[in-house]
């Protein structure tokens, strides 16, 4: 396969320093295990396609344009804050630049169809990576909004892909944990009596209320417990475990509609459907890579416990970003701001939420109020008041500061200006059925 | 429901129907602590299966 002349790169690249480059980077990430495997190669397509799905939504949006910047209109990750001065792109109408981005994202992709189609999976793979790190720098760098954990799957499985050895096998393992991981954010009320779907106005689909609690606890058990049997060498369990999972994945299209199955559904059937086989467990130095990742995931999911209770996260969100977070609660809030200039009141503001799976996250509205803090001259104080419910419960007040402008936020331990159940918050209303 | 407390009503919802709760689960959340360890448990359980799988494992 290497040495085949007729594969693009050997027609493009001839030098034997660029020879040597490519065979450098065949082997570094472990190429050969694509060329011989179908799954891996089918699982190029499905990462594909959930690239585009993603693409297709951010080519339109304002999220990291200049407008954004200019209009407080964005936010950051709390490690980098100052993510708004990097922004160059303009949507339209505001200009082409971005269009003109994602246009040549399009014609990436169908060069990497055209390289695939030629078994070139060398430059394939570059191609691929290309659009990974773009992806994971709008995700992780230059926006703390505008993902979602679909956009996690996607950054996640696809680093596998592409820089992981054992790859097929580790795809497999990676993609049960994160159910695994992902059940640990439904132990809470919002699953275990299922109230996230009953505090909608529209309540959890064709099941009906009734039977919500029940609904949510067999979902909670199988993405903790079922989801290994993805992996099962017995045929029935295996293949049970697939049937379960991919009814799951359609459930869910009916709330969260195509992004979220245009990312699991292909590659769930890829590793575990048309292509499964069960592999041996790799244990040597190569493998180590993978079981690093595995320990990392597992680390970053489970680090929210050490910041705040996981009574009191839902309502803080202190950490809820550095792991999956899906579903993990029904939100409600109102944020009040009242803004004075040398001491005289100029401007009052009340926003809410939109719908149920809007995160009422209190650092995002930090942030914007820090933004206007710095922007807007002769600003003496900004009065911040935060209610917020979670799980159709009461709206509780937890941010009422004087002045907001002189909050700090810290990543790694909880920030005392926002309380939690100890600090007994004022309750302030008790919030009607909402929507998704 | 503290009758002097409001309902909160956000401009975004359909309709104003109060939340209210099954007596199933207002059950579940008066001893939801109780079943938070009972499923922290099973998934901590599962993890060390699957490690000692692991550890176990012969290539």
């Amino acid at each position: 396969m290497e040495q085949d002349p007729a594969l693009p790169r050997n027609v493009l690249f001839t030098s034997p320093l660029e020879q040597h480059f490519l065979r450098f980077y065949r082997k570094f990430f472990s190429i050969g295990e694509i060329e011989g495997s179908t799954a891996l190669k089918w699982s190029a397509g499905a990462f594909l396609f959930a690239t585009f799905v993603s693409f297709y939504k951010w080519i339109g949006e304002h999220t990291i344009t200049v407008d954004a910047y200019l209009s407080n209109d964005y936010t950051c990750w709390p490690y980098f804050m100052s993510c708004g001065k990097y922004y160059f792109l303009h949507a339209l109408p505001e200009g082409y630049s971005q269009t003109t981005l994602y246009a040549a994202f399009f014609g990436l992709m169908l060069l990497i169809v055209y390289l695939m189609y030629k078994n070139d999976w060398v430059l394939a793979h570059m191609g691929i990576l290309v659009l990974w790190l773009w992806k994971t720098a709008f995700v992780f760098l230059l926006t703390y909004t505008s993902s979602g954990n679909y956009d996690y799957y996607d950054i996640i499985l696809l680093f596998v892909w592409l820089f992981v050895p054992y790859k097929l096998f580790f795809l497999q393992i990676v993609y049960a944990l994160l159910y695994f991981l992902a059940s640990t954010i439904k132990i809470d009320a919002g699953w275990i009596a299922g109230t996230y779907f009953t505090s909608l106005d529209t309540g959890l689909p064709i099941f009906g209320n009734f039977f919500a609690p029940i609904i949510t606890n067999i979902v909670i058990f199988i993405q903790m417990v079922g989801s290994w049997f993805l992996l099962s060498g017995r045929r029935i369990l295996q293949r049970a475990a697939l049937g379960v999972f991919i009814f799951f994945h359609l459930y869910s299209g009916i709330l969260v509609e195509y992004r979220y199955m245009s990312t699991t559904l292909p590659i769930l059937i890829i590793l575990f459907g048309l292509f499964y086989e069960k592999l041996p467990i790799p244990k040597d130095r190569r493998a180590l890579v993978g079981w690093v990742v595995i320990a990392l995931l597992c680390m970053l999911q489970l680090s929210r416990l050490l910041i705040v209770s996981p009574a009191d996260q839902r309502m803080t969100l202190e950490g809820n970003r550095f792991g999956l977070y899906m579903f993990e609660a029904n939100h409600q809030c109102v944020s009040h701001i009242i803004i004075y200039e040398s001491g005289k009141l100029i401007k009052n503001v009340e926003s809410q939420s939109a719908v149920a799976q809007s995160r009422c996250d209190p650092y995002k509205e930090w942030f914007a109020i820090q933004q206007l803090c710095l922007r807007i001259p002769g600003i003496t104080s900004i009065v911040w008041q935060y209610d917020h419910s979670v799980n159709g419960g009461p709206f509780y007040r937890i941010v009422d500061e004087h002045n907001a402008c002189q909050l700090s936020y810290t990543l790694w331990k909880h920030n005392p200006w926002i309380k939690l159940s100890s600090d007994k918050p004022r309750i302030m209303g008790y919030p009607v059925e909402n929507i998704y | 429901m503290d009758a002097h407390t409001p309902l909160l009503i956000l401009q975004c919802v359909m309709g104003h129907e109060p939340v209210t709760f099954s007596p199933l689960q207002q059950t579940l959340m008066a001893h939801i602590a109780f079943f938070q360890y009972v499923w922290w448990g099973i998934w901590i359980a599962t993890a060390m299966y699957l490690l000692s799988k692991l550890i176990r494992y012969k290539t």
